[in-house]
């Protein structure tokens, strides 16, 4: 479970969120943060329910899904790590269109998808269920609580948090191939 | 940036990274589907493609050039053994035809024994390679289980001391004897003699388990599975050493150790990323992004450790779990290597029908190691 908590950190990167839309502070809507923070985590939810039909989907056994969900995690966290998180947005106006963008793409990343898919198909939903609700939930309050924190340590963060990711995906590509 | 265009490079991001995973990483794997009895067949074929093509004196055909129908006038000891070796199986799965043929190719090895160290060894020049008097052991160990003929059992022992004698303290096998020197090659080693030598060692145990046999060869064992991969530079490890998958296939009754388990296991799922990166090129466009397929040999060698290796997660409960996934691999890639082979007919020169050809060309071992990888993906088979 610890190990699945720190995959969906790395994946999520609460951080990226957090700076997501760092330069617009004009408003304080927590219901459309967190309504997207849930329909994020619905997401993934549904990813993992759906693992083995995926699976199927795409003719693929587990371990070679999980090479190239690692190469995703490896890709997205050599991103954060060299190029930092994507520009900032500009905060939608209507609470709708928040509650959407802080969904996707803000917090539902390719890395979380394949990660869930992953997840989900080794460890069960469950598995997925606690752990994508630990990373969603600090990513959520990452949004949130943008304004009491200083853009530069929340960029810092995300190459940091990047490099794990980058760590954590390199492990995932040695277990696709670990795999039977 | 506004919200709707970063949602837009979003979306494209993963529409393209979608495509590039589906025909790169997550590109189909594609497993047709293969009886036993086809299996059967297709390991038939190969031993007629051996046995058709045999020379009166034994040798076979090395190798032929379909493009220009010429035959690659090369010649390999180590080769020749494990042709004989593949036809012994053949023989000792029912295919008793293959038998004369394994015997005539057995009197070309047995002609060519020269004194080396405290035994003999199989060579055709100055220099006895390690790796040809084991396949000719293990050649003569399926002999023997086949005809219950012991006739053979002296040069069997004499040949095994020969191969105790390139063994180093570590329990590595030095590749090498120099009969004119009369002295082992110092220093001279080979990823295949090894683990070649060390199931020679195994089947001489089995046969003889008087004659000292048993530490020699867990010696070896134990330098393959701990040290013989980064002292000998290979990687990344494991080695994919169908020859060592046999001998511990061989050995799992005598008892292995831990160390000896996760050797076995980390090499059955090298196997089995081979396969499923193979199964990979099943789709059209898969030659493109997983390049072309590999030689027969190379192929049927894979199949020949999975299928050691995944009778070895049947007997030891340490690797139980790993039976299902050993047995779905192993007929994934059973079927792949099967539907590559190129089939017998009326029409199909001799030199052609059966084989496994690698841009144009064929080599004996491509139909030996497919031959004895069909024969031990059987069990798995509908």
């Amino acid at each position: 479970m610890i190990t699945a908590i720190v995959a969906f950190l790395a994946a999520c990167n609460p951080a990226a969120a957090l700076v997501a839309l760092a330069h617009d502070r004009r408003t304080d809507r927590p219901l459309p943060v967190a309504a997207g923070a849930m329909a994020a985590f619905a997401a993934l939810v549904v990813a993992a329910a759906a693992s083995d039909a995926i699976l199927d989907v795409l003719e693929l056994n587990l371990g070679t899904f999980r090479v190239g969900a690692g190469a995703v995690l490896v890709v997205s966290g050599l991103r954060w790590l060299v190029a930092g998180a994507p520009r900032d947005a500009v905060e939608p106006g209507s609470d709708l269109r928040l509650a959407g963008f802080v969904a996707f793409p803000t917090l539902l990343t390719p890395a979380a998808a394949v990660l869930a898919v992953s997840v989900g198909a080794d460890e069960g939903v469950l598995t997925v269920m606690v752990a994508a609700a630990v990373a969603i939930a600090l990513g959520g309050l990452g949004v949130y609580l943008r304004r009491s924190v200083p853009v530069a340590l929340g960029t810092s963060m995300v190459r940091l948090i990047g490099a794990g990711t980058v760590i954590v995906g390199a492990g995932m590509v040695v277990d696709g191939l670990q795999t039977l | 940036m506004s919200a709707p265009r970063r949602l837009r490079g979003a979306l494209l991001t993963w529409a393209v990274g979608l495509g590039v995973l589906r025909l790169t990483f997550w590109a189909p794997e594609v497993c047709p589907t293969l009886t036993s009895t086809a299996a059967r067949a297709t390991a038939v074929d190969a031993g007629e493609w051996i046995q058709t093509n045999q020379e009166t004196d034994g040798r076979y055909l090395y190798g032929w050039d379909r493009d220009d129908a010429e035959v690659d006038t090369g010649y390999n000891l180590v080769r020749h053994a494990g042709v004989t070796m593949s036809l012994y199986q053949l023989a000792e799965a029912g295919e008793i035809q293959f038998l004369e043929p394994a015997d005539r190719g057995l009197d070309w090895m047995l002609g060519r024994l020269e004194p080396a160290g405290d035994g003999v060894a199989f060579a055709d020049g100055s220099r006895a390679k390690l790796g040809a008097s084991a396949l000719l052991v293990v050649s003569l160990a399926h002999r023997r289980l086949v005809t219950d003929d012991t006739g053979h059992d002296e040069t069997m022992l004499e040949l095994g001391h020969f191969l105790q004698g390139q063994q180093r303290a570590n329990g590595a096998m030095l590749n090498f004897y120099d009969l004119d020197a009369d002295a082992r090659v110092p220093e001279e080693t080979s990823v295949y003699s090894t683990g070649e030598a060390l199931w020679a060692i195994a089947l001489l145990d089995e046969a003889f388990p008087d004659e000292g046999f048993e530490p020699s060869a867990w010696t070896t064992l134990d330098y393959i599975t701990t040290e013989r991969d980064a002292a000998e530079g290979y990687w990344p490890e494991p080695w994919p050493d169908q020859w060592a998958a046999y001998s511990l296939a061989e050995m799992a009754e005598w008892g292995l150790e831990d160390h000896h388990v996760e050797y076995a296991r980390e090499m059955l799922h090298r196997y089995a990323s081979f396969v499923r990166f193979d199964a990979q090129r099943g789709t059209t466009y898969g030659d493109l992004t997983h390049g072309p397929e590999p030689r027969g040999s190379g192929f049927g060698t894979w199949i020949e450790g999975l299928a050691e290796l995944r009778e070895l997660t049947t007997v030891d409960q340490r690797m139980n779990d790993l039976t299902d996934g050993a047995d779905e691999t192993l007929a994934c890639g059973a079927a792949r290597l099967a539907e590559s082979q190129t089939p017998a007919g009326a029409d199909v020169p001799p030199q052609v029908a059966g084989a496994w050809f690698y841009d144009g060309q064929t080599r004996m071992d491509d139909q030996q190691h497919a031959a004895s990888g069909m024969l031990g993906a059987e069990p798995v088979l509908p």
